[in-house]
């Protein structure tokens, strides 16, 4: 029961929600005289006519990834949770800063600048996400739990996308033709769901059009594979990008926060009613996706016998069994906009430009011949795996139930960036990767029995060699920021 | 459970009918009598399909869906008031691709012959004149942007029979692909409806099926008011033309016909 004297919910509301637009509103009205940093406005249907123009996108691009935003941007959201989709903060006002449930950063690389732009972050720059400190709406997902997430690295994202979408179109045809099978046979047909050699369970399709999901595994219902997030929540580069624009900066993009899809001009009351374009968003896109993958120190090839021996051990006690050397692409160009996108994020059902990037495997070879299929080297098999349980709790700090995923299943970690150093784990609190491993728990379980029986030599073989994974030399790095990682 | 019975009962349940637009169709005279008649049959096959199956069963998926909605609300989920949602909205998505055969064929009974001169006239008089030009739909078709494309942003409006027709073949693909959309991500929904979880799945945002709905009939509610006016103004041009075309019309007579 509230004091007399205490405001009601509404009336704070109210007070905060006028504060907070007299703040910007004055300090706008007042001069600003600090320049603008989200300047390029990139016309993506211009560099689908000319394709000559996609190596300016993807510097306007980089230059965004490099931009150190302000409020003249938009950074900021006063009304807004950081959560994907556009929600009601219930406390409106705030700092325009705020190191709990963001915004946190005045640029991208701010995070990602381990071993250049786009690559990891320290565990400084771990977020925390889904909290509830005062302001996030409560939905039935959020609670008062949080969750620290460390800033994975993007390099080789295009890859990752393409192998995705790969993946989707497969497990979607087999379920499709099963679909159609038990239509036509009048009687339900059980489908196993394989891609890429990843075994993703099977499904009952049933001759009305409808199926059974409830033997899928490592993935959802909908058979969409996601490889962004530690728990495979995006499904692209562009979907997260957006989520991360928000949720860090308060930069909210138009085609998830604009008056199309949430009925508000400035959905977070920062002053600011267009703050990321669809072009700009794009141009974010193309740079990420453009990032090479990091090489390997040394392959184990050139003939470094401690790290042969890792690689051979690594595989032996099991961990490739989740963590895939390598799967197969088919074709290896990325497609903007992709197909497997949420509401909110630009579909190719809502332009007629398509752009059209040649991946690569590494820096300055796309245009040499490439293996057919190409091997993209990330040591995941971009599926979900429980991999924490009472006997060993301690990667099992999602408490939240996240579109029906079970809190213990993390995505496969890619590992082709371990080269760059610590911190590991999804948290970003692991300084060795002996702890990470000692602690992969659930379906792990058996591959980190195998590799504690291991001799010590083995042990430090199997380090050695996952060490050798993405290496970036970190006097270039330092010198000048991407020249490790290109 | 027959069929027709969950809609019924979600129906009763909601306290609301199904709608049922009045169907229009196009009228065209042509110099050859048969290709007029061959003309009227084949655009009511046009109308019978989008009011009957394309517009009455997606009018039904919605009730459907929304019954199976409200009683996850009132924790009693039915999974098989959601799966009859689902099958419904299939059947409106695959009558599309009978619509677009049958626009078609159409099409192709009038290539058999030229329209009459003085309808073609009256026919681009109205078009012309119309305040506001017959909207269609747009390929971006967003939650609060309006399905409709601007009618002063190009030349979309029809400017005479061939291109009301040659449009509204044109404009039955875009709502045919929200159509397949909707009917994947309801698809892709529908294991959460089975543990009754659609309702968590749809309102929390996750799902992107209400968003797909919601384009869907409203691109399609677009299209149905496109047909409606331009075959609205078919159906003057003929009357302000009359009898052009149509003297073979006997005038009603005082005597009952009487059997062949």
């Amino acid at each position: 029961m509230p004091l007399p004297l205490e405001p009601s919910l509404a009336a704070r509301r109210a007070c905060l929600g006028l504060i907070g637009v007299l703040f910007c509103g004055t300090s706008l009205a007042q001069g600003v005289w600090d320049p603008r940093a989200l300047t390029p406005s990139p016309d993506p249907a211009a560099v689908a006519r000319d394709p000559r123009l996609l190596r300016g996108l993807i510097e306007d691009g980089r230059r965004i990834f490099l931009a150190r935003f302000n409020a003249l941007d938009g950074v900021g959201r006063p009304a807004a949770t950081g959560e994907a989709k556009p929600t009601r903060r219930l406390d409106l006002g705030g700092n325009a800063f705020d190191r709990s449930t963001g915004p946190d950063a005045t640029s991208c690389v701010s995070c990602h600048g381990q071993g250049g732009p786009g690559g990891g972050g320290d565990f400084s720059a771990s977020v925390i996400v889904a909290s509830t400190t005062g302001y996030v709406a409560a939905t039935p997902d959020h609670g008062s739990r949080i969750a620290v997430r460390r800033p994975p690295s993007l390099f080789g994202a295009g890859l990752i996308e393409a192998l995705a979408r790969e993946m989707t179109d497969a497990l979607r045809a087999q379920r499709d033709s099963g679909l159609a099978a038990a239509r036509a046979s009048g009687q339900s047909r059980r489908v196993a769901l394989a891609t890429k050699g990843v075994d993703f369970g099977s499904l009952e399709a049933r001759p009305d059009g409808t199926y059974d999901a409830s033997a899928v595994s490592g993935v959802g219902p909908d058979l969409v594979v996601r490889p962004f997030g530690w728990r495979g929540q995006a499904a692209s580069i562009r979907e997260f990008t957006i989520t991360a624009l928000n949720q860090h900066h308060g930069l909210e993009a138009v085609e998830r926060f604009g008056w199309e899809r949430t009925g508000r001009r400035d959905f977070d009351e920062d002053g600011t009613s267009t703050e990321v374009t669809p072009g700009q968003v794009t141009a974010l896109v193309m740079f990420l996706a453009s990032l090479p993958p990091l090489e390997p120190r040394r392959l184990a090839s050139q003939g470094d016998p401690a790290i042969a021996r890792g690689e051979s051990a690594f595989a032996s006690i099991g961990c490739t069994a989740c963590h895939r050397p390598a799967l197969p692409l088919e074709e290896p160009v990325f497609v903007e906009p992709g197909p497997y996108r949420p509401p909110g994020t630009l579909s190719q059902d809502d332009v007629a430009w398509r752009l059209r990037l040649p991946l690569a495997l590494a820096p300055n070879t796309a245009a040499r011949a490439h293996p057919s299929p190409l091997p993209v080297r990330a040591f995941t098999d971009l599926k979900w795996h429980r991999i924490c349980d009472a006997e060993d709790a301690f990667l099992c700090d999602e408490l939240s139930l996240r579109d029906g995923r079970p809190a213990d299943a993390f995505l496969t970690a890619k590992l082709w960036a371990l080269g760059i150093g610590p911190p590991y784990s999804h948290r970003g609190d692991c300084s060795t990767l002996s702890e990470v491993i000692r602690h992969h728990s659930g379906e792990a379980a058996p591959a980190r029995r195998a590799f504690l029986a291991l001799a010590d030599e083995d042990k430090r073989a199997v380090v050695a060699f996952l060490l050798s994974l993405g290496f970036v030399d970190p006097a270039a790095a330092t010198a000048s920021p991407g020249a490790g990682a290109r | 459970m027959a069929p027709r019975l969950p809609l019924l009962a979600a129906a009763a349940w909601l306290g609301t009918t199904p709608a049922m637009a009045q169907a229009l169709s196009c009228q065209a005279v042509f110099g050859d009598r048969t290709v007029t008649v061959e003309f009227a049959r084949r655009s009511g096959e046009v109308s019978q399909l989008l009011y009957g199956q394309v517009v009455g069963v997606s009018n039904d998926a919605v009730t459907l869906l929304e019954g199976c909605l409200q009683r996850e609300l009132e924790s009693r989920p039915d999974p098989e008031v959601c799966r009859q949602a689902f099958v419904r909205l299939q059947k409106a998505a695959s009558s599309l691709a009978d619509l677009e055969a049958a626009l078609q064929r159409l099409l192709s009974v009038h290539r058999l012959d030229r329209t009459q001169a003085l309808y073609d006239d009256a026919l681009a008089r109205i078009l012309k004149d119309m305040p506001v030009p017959p909207a269609r739909v747009r390929r971006d078709g967003h939650r609060f942007g309006p399905a409709a494309a601007d009618p002063s942003a190009g030349p979309s409006a029809p400017r005479g029979l061939s291109e009301v027709l040659e449009f509204q073949k044109a404009d039955v693909v875009l709502v045919q692909r929200s159509f397949d959309n909707a009917v994947e991500a309801f698809r892709s929904s529908l294991p959460a409806a089975e543990h009754g979880g659609l309702a968590v799945s749809v309102y929390s945002g996750r799902s992107p099926l209400l968003s797909r709905i919601l384009e869907a009939t409203e691109q399609l509610e677009t299209y149905r008011r496109f047909h409606f006016d331009a075959c609205r103004a078919t159906v003057a041009a003929v009357e302000q033309v009359y009898p052009s075309g149509l003297q073979w019309l006997e005038e009603p007579t005082t005597e009952r016909p009487g059997p062949p």
